[in-house]
């Protein structure tokens, strides 16, 4: 039984800065809301292991609210990505720019 | 160790699935490599004791999510061909950031002394019934965000008045 | 019912009155059967108060409380509210309710003329003011006397502006107000260090102990002379003393029964009523004491010196009144509890009697001016016998109520001159405010009753029996009162009080007589005599208001000064600072709006970038 904490933290941490490249790297905007994707799982094994390991049961009860938090953010997310294609008939997040000064 | 052992190759899949998420040229295999990975890491959470998240893991992202974004994917091209260009820059601007986020994040956690101890985590029941009792203010909002973000959903995506 | 219930049912009845009144609009417009209630209210109140002094009486004037602890301050209680019923209260009660109750009646001939909205919110205020001036004179401590003392400051102010379409009526109210307000500070000041040094709002013995052994000064002064001179800064402005007592002339504005209730018997009385109570304080300040007496009789004389010039009948009672409460003051300055304190119930009911005769007169007539009267005795024989009352008791005429109480004063003064040389002064200040005070009724007496009837009081009349009925019942009191000298010292517990002729005695009654002769050579046709106009530059300089254009001096010269110093602070200092921060604010703005890509990726990589920041911030911390 594996009794340290610690190993799964760092599955999380690992999965975490593939996210953060991800999101860097990406320009298609399905890709990048991918790899929010993967940022959230590594929040939810994160969950998981300190209610494993100190909380109990209360763990996965959070980790069912993240998730859901994160089906919210992707059908918004998606929502915009169809309306930006309408609109600019491409998905690339550079091209959606009227926000600079 | 045995339990080490399995949790080993189960690892190694995960991580190199999420790899290929963010390197992978077509938008469709990155998707699919998603899926990969959102099933590896129900894989872990068995290891966690979590089966009942596990479960909804399955159920909720690789059932529903998953055909979303392909849903997205399709909504979002002009011909219709398996291959979606997922392109890719500044990558060494990618690379250096996320690997300082990981080394200050695993510094962050093996310079922790190990804590904790392997506790009950209890079964869908007492999830339940946290849900209903201690969180039940969390949960009614969560249903409210819910319908909020399908009604959000429904106005930003329709064309025009019926 | 015990002494405390009663005392409680003549507190809360006129308040059930007032917010039904108050709250109910369509109850306060209904007019004449709102005033009604309002009456029945009061009737009961005075029934209670009544009952209670019987019992009281019965049991020589024995303190009892009914309390319930409010303000609790860390399980500590800051102060009681309720009813604190003693032989001080229980006769200040009736004098309140007994008044109030004659008052509302007259007004219910008086005020007949009003809208029936207009009557209603007159009756919700009296009702209010009723409420408020009882709980003020039953209040347990400062604090419970503190705010219904603002409450009758409240009631003042909604009284004198009653008819507020008139702007006269309007700033008289405002007038009256600040300046209440702003001597009502010394009373807060007062209050708070009372309270941060001894940690009680009382007002007995035992709190002025507490303040005497505190060894702690300000301004020069032991803690209990500055609370003391705290508590008669206030007691200046709500009684009307030296220099504060521009307010009262002023307040005749409104309603002459209002005037009669809360600018002649009651409201100014409170500041009077605050000493007594807090007599225990004022004890022990004696500095605070002889600059009482002193001020408390040059306010005399000087009032009664206006008063003679005064051609508006409610003015010549106004200032009458402010010449009185000196007369108070002075008396509770020179130690004497009952001498104070009897002078202000006997003039609550003679003055109370003067002005709502006044009002009579003036609901008859139609005008306050002295020179429009005349030959009121034939067509008022009513009004004039119990204005006659009135003034015989005012001017100190032995048998009336007035004649007992002055005497007391001054023999108060008198006795003490033994341990106390300078009260000389404030002696004979006092004893020739009681020569003017004599010739001034004497004045109004004989311009408004005798001589030829004119053009207006030729249609005169007199009110119905609303307004006779309480005149009645005041004239009788006015007359009487006196004769309760001795048994009201046995109620207050101060030393037993006997009726005696005095030298200081003759000496005031010879001044008395000699005023009212006076006035009589001088008026006594019902017009001024013509050697009188050799007096008309002394007239002119008494009517120019030396105070009041000290004060108009003071704002303008001492206030605008303040002013434009506080302007150019403002505009150069303050707004300098203020334009700084905003040029600053737009600098920056525009420097950061370039931090504003409208990029995803750049918002993205901030997101990542305070992550980043967020974790090693954690990291060096820990």
């Amino acid at each position: 039984m594996i009794t340290d904490p610690r190993i799964y933290l760092s599955i999380a941490a690992v999965l975490f800065s593939l996210g953060v490249y991800g999101v860097i790297t990406r320009r298609n905007a399905i890709g990048v809301l991918l790899s929010v994707e993967l940022m959230a799982n590594a929040v939810n094994l994160n969950l998981l292991t300190f209610g494993r390991f100190v909380t109990g049961a209360s763990g996965q009860v959070f980790t069912l609210f993240t998730i859901a938090l994160t089906v919210v953010e992707v059908v918004i997310g998606l929502a915009i990505v169809v309306l930006l294609y309408r609109t600019r008939s491409d998905v690339l997040i550079d091209i959606a720019s009227e926000l600079r000064e | 160790m045995s339990e080490f052992a399995l949790l080993f190759p189960v690892t190694v899949f995960l991580i190199l699935s999420a790899i290929s998420v963010v390197t992978t040229r077509n938008l469709v295999h990155s998707v699919f490599w998603l899926a990969s990975t959102l099933i590896t890491t129900a894989a872990v959470y068995v290891f966690l004791g979590a089966t009942f998240i596990a479960a909804i893991q399955l159920l909720l992202y690789t059932g529903g999510v998953i055909t979303l974004m392909l849903f997205g994917i399709m909504l979002s091209r002009r011909h219709s061909s398996t291959t979606v260009p997922n392109p890719s820059e500044h990558q060494l601007l990618g690379a250096v950031t996320a690997g300082g986020v990981l080394v200050l994040f695993l510094t962050a956690i093996w310079r922790t002394p190990a804590f904790g101890r392997v506790v009950d985590v209890g079964t869908s029941l007492d999830v339940g019934n946290l849900f209903l009792s201690e969180h039940l203010l969390a949960f009614e909002a969560l249903s409210v965000l819910l319908l909020a973000a399908m009604l959000g959903a429904i106005v930003l995506t329709r064309t025009s008045d019926p | 019912m015990s002494i405390e219930h009663l005392a409680l049912v003549a507190w809360l009845t006129p308040l059930a009155v007032a917010a039904l009144l108050l709250v109910v609009r369509p109850v306060r417009h209904t007019g004449k059967p709102a005033a009604a209630l309002s009456v029945a209210g009061a009737t009961v109140s005075l029934g209670a108060a009544i009952a209670a002094l019987v019992q009281s009486s019965a049991r020589g004037g024995e303190a009892v409380a009914l309390t319930t602890p409010w303000l609790r301050r860390a399980g500590e209680v800051m102060a009681d509210v309720g009813v604190y019923v003693d032989g001080t209260s229980v006769t200040m009660l009736v004098v309140v309710t007994t008044v109030a109750w004659a008052v509302q009646v007259f007004s219910l001939s008086y005020m007949s003329d009003e809208t029936p909205q207009g009557l209603g919110r007159y009756y919700a205020f009296q009702s209010l003011f009723l409420f408020s001036m009882t709980g003020l004179v039953l209040a347990p401590n400062m604090l419970q006397f503190f705010l219904a003392w603002e409450l009758v400051g409240l009631c003042s102010y909604l009284l004198i502006g009653f008819w507020n379409h008139k702007p006269s009526a309007a700033k008289a109210a405002l007038k009256a107000f600040w300046v209440t307000k702003l001597a009502d500070i010394g009373m807060i000041l007062a209050l708070l260090l009372q309270f941060t040094h001894t940690g009680s709002f009382g007002w007995d013995a035992h709190a002025a102990e507490l303040l005497h052994h505190a060894h702690v000064t300000y301004l020069g002064m032991p803690l209990v002379a500055a609370v003391a001179l705290g508590f008669f800064v206030a007691a200046m402005g709500k009684s009307a003393q030296f220099p504060l007592h521009i307010w009262l002339p002023d307040a005749m504005e409104g309603p002459t029964p209002v005037s009669a209730l809360l600018h002649a018997a009651t409201m100014v009385a409170a500041g009077v009523y605050m000493v007594v109570r807090a007599f225990p304080i004022f004890e022990h300040a004696h500095g605070v004491l002889l600059f009482m007496a002193i001020l408390g009789a040059f306010t005399a004389l000087m009032a009664a010196t206006i008063a003679v010039v005064q051609t508006d009948i409610k003015k010549v009672l106004a200032y009458s009144t402010v010449s009185q409460l000196g007369y108070m003051v002075s008396a509770l300055g020179a130690g004497s509890v009952m001498a104070g304190y009897f002078h202000l119930t006997t003039h609550a009911f003679f003055k109370a009697l003067l002005f709502l005769a006044a009002g009579s007169i003036i609901h008859g007539v139609h005008s306050q001016e002295l020179g429009e009267m005349g030959g009121l005795l034939k067509k008022m024989r009513f009004t004039s016998t119990v204005f006659l009352i009135g003034t015989l008791a005012l001017a100190g005429i032995p048998v009336f109520s007035g004649f007992f109480s002055k005497d007391l004063i001054l023999e108060a003064l008198l006795h003490g001159t033994h341990h106390q040389p300078l009260l000389w002064l404030p002696l004979v200040m006092l004893l020739a405010g009681v020569f003017l005070t004599a010739f001034y009724m004497g004045r109004v007496l004989f311009l408004a009753f005798l001589g030829e009837p004119s053009e207006k009081v030729s249609h005169a009349h007199e009110g119905g029996l609303a307004m006779m009925l309480p005149l009645g019942v005041l004239a009788t009191l006015a007359v009487v009162a006196g004769f309760g000298g001795s048994w009201l010292s046995g109620l207050y517990g101060v030393e037993p009080y006997h009726f005696a002729v005095t030298p200081v005695g003759l000496v005031g009654l010879t001044l008395a007589l000699a005023g009212l002769g006076t006035s009589w050579v001088a008026f006594g046709r019902g017009a001024p005599a013509p050697w009188l106009a050799t007096f008309t530059p002394i007239g002119d300089f008494i009517r120019a208001g030396v105070v009041d254009r000290g004060f108009a001096w003071g704002y303008r010269v001492a206030l605008s000064g303040l002013a434009s110093a506080v302007a150019w602070f403002d505009r150069y200092v303050i707004d300098a600072l203020v334009n700084l921060f905003g040029v600053l604010a737009l600098y920056l703005g525009d420097r950061a709006r370039t931090l504003q890509t409208g990029n995803v990726g750049d918002y993205v990589y901030a997101v990542i970038i305070g992550v980043v920041v967020f974790a090693a911030f954690s990291q060096v911390m820990l």
